[in-house]
């Protein structure tokens, strides 16, 4: 889910015998130093997992989250997230993959109708976004 | 443009509250919601409407009614229950005048109190006979008011984007609530809290909606740049129109501290004789459990940042209500001249508030409505009051953009409605949809007992996904009470999932959640289908 511009998050619930049978896709010795990691996917006009993200990083988790807020700081862009185990020779071991989600663009678009253009005029664009009153 | 007006100020009043109705208790401390809402906001914007209308004064109002707010007034038990709650009220008022007899600065005001409770239960019981939702359908029918829909129960639709069949059954079933009540399909819509994401407009499209609003940025926002900002609406790529809000005019209204509502002169809603008396004379005015509660019955006005508060006079406050109608009416005139000399057709201001601000927070809004009504018919020729609807037939052709995903919640986005004191229901609320979705497919020509289970499985979801259990759980203040609802709703959608499931239902049971969670008596679960 999107928050803000700015902000993702994510919830999950992983069945513990897919846990356990995707752990042991693992070469035993690296089962030890396992970690729950998200990695979040850039993936703005790409056709995922067909086509390679944008861009990705990953998210250590503490043992016993179930929800993560996700500072993705990349406002008009898609998103994917996949939560899996990292073993320690950084092998990916996939859990589960989000929905895809897109953060709302921010400030007012670059691009204008070239036919409107001549028509702008500067006034309106001085009533973009003020301090809101705060909803109730 | 000749000798017409420069532009147009259209007023949205959002009014709302959430589906709260409890037969099994003989009185229920969150159906004061609903009760306090008519007395204080609904009745009187009525009165100030026909009062306008019977002296002539032409005007244009947008109201949304939500289908929860609808299915509540339409309710014969809550009904009976308003008018015993103020019958209490009236009781109380009378003991006040009594009591109050040696004091000059309350006696006046318990007696202001007796005459308004009074003049309710007369308008409520014989004027309106117990329906509020006709003289709304008339002022509609007469041309005063341009009605639209909101979502089912309100649910945040942006954080259900997830499952569009969940967003399109909220619209679908508020679309259905409204022709119910009003005998036409509507051509606009609230979309709660101006919840906008991508793609619903497409939705509201094959309901028939024409338009709904978006928060400013959300059109300020919007790809390409919308050229005249929020003063013309733009239309989506689905040619549904969307209108963005305008900031100026709403913060005059809104903001606690420079708004209009924080005057000195104006009632302190925070003094109420509820708490103030003390607790034996009080204690028959309270609920079941005796906690001391808001009456109704407020002695004091805003007076300052002080806690020595002076007492209420209505005719100050009226004189100031006034005046605040004549400074909106100064900055909305001069607005809009500079705005249309700015522009090559005749702007449009978007104002929209919560209806329930006008007379239940502001206790003076609906004379200030009135009072500014008046004055745009006689004191000006700069701009009329209008509706979107109105605007969209004089000017058909507007700009093609996407807004961009927003609300009018802090921040302009979901914040309010996800954040961790409430982000533990959406695992519940989607998977609900989940489940509901695949019932839907799974019984598409359900009848008797299993149709009835689907049915009330649709209802049970609604009323989980109402955004006010989001929100009471973030602001903290009846959060036992949100906490309870979510679990009521998820706890009956999931023995009806499991009990079909299972081909184990029990009619008894059934029976008696249908006539708890009584709303929407039309609606079908196949809405759910894919």
């Amino acid at each position: 889910m999107v928050k803000d511009p700015w902000w993702l998050h994510a919830y999950w619930e992983v069945d513990p015998s897919r846990e356990r049978q995707t752990r042991s896709q693992a070469p035993p010795e690296e089962i030890g130093g396992m970690q729950s990691i998200l990695r979040v996917y850039n993936v703005t006009h790409r056709r995922f997992p067909d086509e390679p993200p944008n861009g990705s990083f990953d998210i250590s988790l503490s043992g016993l989250a179930n929800h993560w807020y996700i500072q993705a700081d990349n406002p008009g862009h898609e998103f994917i997230v996949d939560i899996g185990l990292l073993t320690t020779s950084g092998r990916f071991l996939l859990l589960a993959r989000s929905n895809r989600v897109t953060t709302p663009r921010v400030g007012p678009a670059e691009w204008m109708d070239e036919t409107l253009k001549a028509h702008l005029a500067g006034a309106l664009s001085s009533a973009s976004v003020r301090a809101r009153a705060t909803h109730h | 443009m000749g000798n017409g007006p420069h532009g147009y100020l259209a007023i949205l009043l959002h009014s709302h509250l959430p589906f709260v109705r409890h037969p099994e208790h003989e009185e229920f401390l969150e159906e004061r919601w609903l009760f306090e809402a008519i007395t204080e906001t609904y009745l009187p914007l009525l009165e100030r409407f026909h009062r306008l209308a019977e002296d002539q004064v032409p005007f244009r109002i947008t109201m949304s009614l939500t289908p929860t707010l609808l299915a509540m007034l339409s309710d014969g038990l809550l009904q009976e229950r308003y008018l015993r709650h103020l019958d209490r009220l009236i009781e109380l008022a009378d003991k006040e005048c009594a009591r109050t007899k040696e004091q000059t600065a309350f006696h006046p005001l318990a007696q202001f109190y007796r005459q308004r409770f009074t003049t309710a239960r007369r308008q409520f019981g014989e004027t309106y006979h117990r329906n509020l939702i006709a003289p709304f359908r008339e002022l509609m029918e007469r041309g005063y008011l341009e009605l639209v829909t909101s979502a089912a129960t309100h649910g945040y639709l942006p954080l259900m984007d997830l499952h569009p069949a969940a967003v399109r059954a909220q619209l679908a079933v508020g679309v259905e609530a409204f022709e119910q009540a009003f005998g036409r399909r509507p051509l606009g819509i609230w979309l709660p809290e101006c919840g906008y994401h991508p793609g619903h407009d497409q939705m509201l499209k094959d309901l028939g909606i024409r338009f709904f609003v978006t928060d400013a940025h959300g059109v300020l926002f919007g790809s390409p740049r919308p050229k005249y900002g929020v003063y013309a609406p733009v239309y989506c790529r689905s040619k549904v129109a969307a209108f963005g809000r305008d900031l100026e005019s709403s913060k005059s209204v809104w903001s606690a501290k420079d708004g209009y509502p924080g005057d000195p002169d104006y009632r302190e809603f925070y003094r109420d004789i509820g708490f103030d008396l003390d607790y034996s004379y009080i204690r028959p005015y309270l609920n079941g459990d005796g906690t001391r509660l808001h009456t109704g019955l407020k002695y004091y006005r805003i007076t300052g940042a002080t806690e020595d508060k002076a007492p209420y006079d209505p005719s100050r406050a009226l004189e100031t209500a006034a005046r605040h109608a004549g400074n909106f009416l100064f900055n909305r005139e001069r607005q809009i001249e500079s705005l249309s000399s700015l522009m090559d057709r005749q702007p449009i201001v978007v104002s929209p508030y919560d209806a329930e601000l006008f007379g239940h927070w502001w206790f003076e809004g609906p004379d200030w409505l009135e009072l500014l009504i008046r004055k745009v018919h006689y004191d000006q020729n700069v701009f009329r009051l209008s509706t979107p609807s109105d605007y969209l037939a004089r000017y058909p052709r507007n700009q093609v953009i996407q807004p961009t995903m927003s609300s009018w919640g802090y921040q302009g986005y979901h914040e309010v409605w996800l954040n961790g004191s409430n982000d533990w229901i959406y695992r519940h609320l989607h998977k609900m949809v989940e489940r509901m979705v695949e019932l839907a497919d799974r019984y598409p020509d359900a009848s008797g007992l299993e149709q009835r289970a689907l049915n009330q499985m649709g209802r049970e979801l609604l009323l989980a996904q109402s955004s006010d259990w989001a929100f009471i759980l973030k602001t903290q203040t009846h959060t036992t009470y949100a906490y309870r609802r979510m679990h009521d709703h998820l706890g009956r959608f999931s023995r009806l999932y499991d009990a079909l499931t299972r081909h184990d239902l029990h009619e008894s049971w059934l029976t008696e959640i249908e006539a708890t969670d009584n709303l929407f008596p039309f609606i079908d679960y196949r809405v759910y289908r894919t």
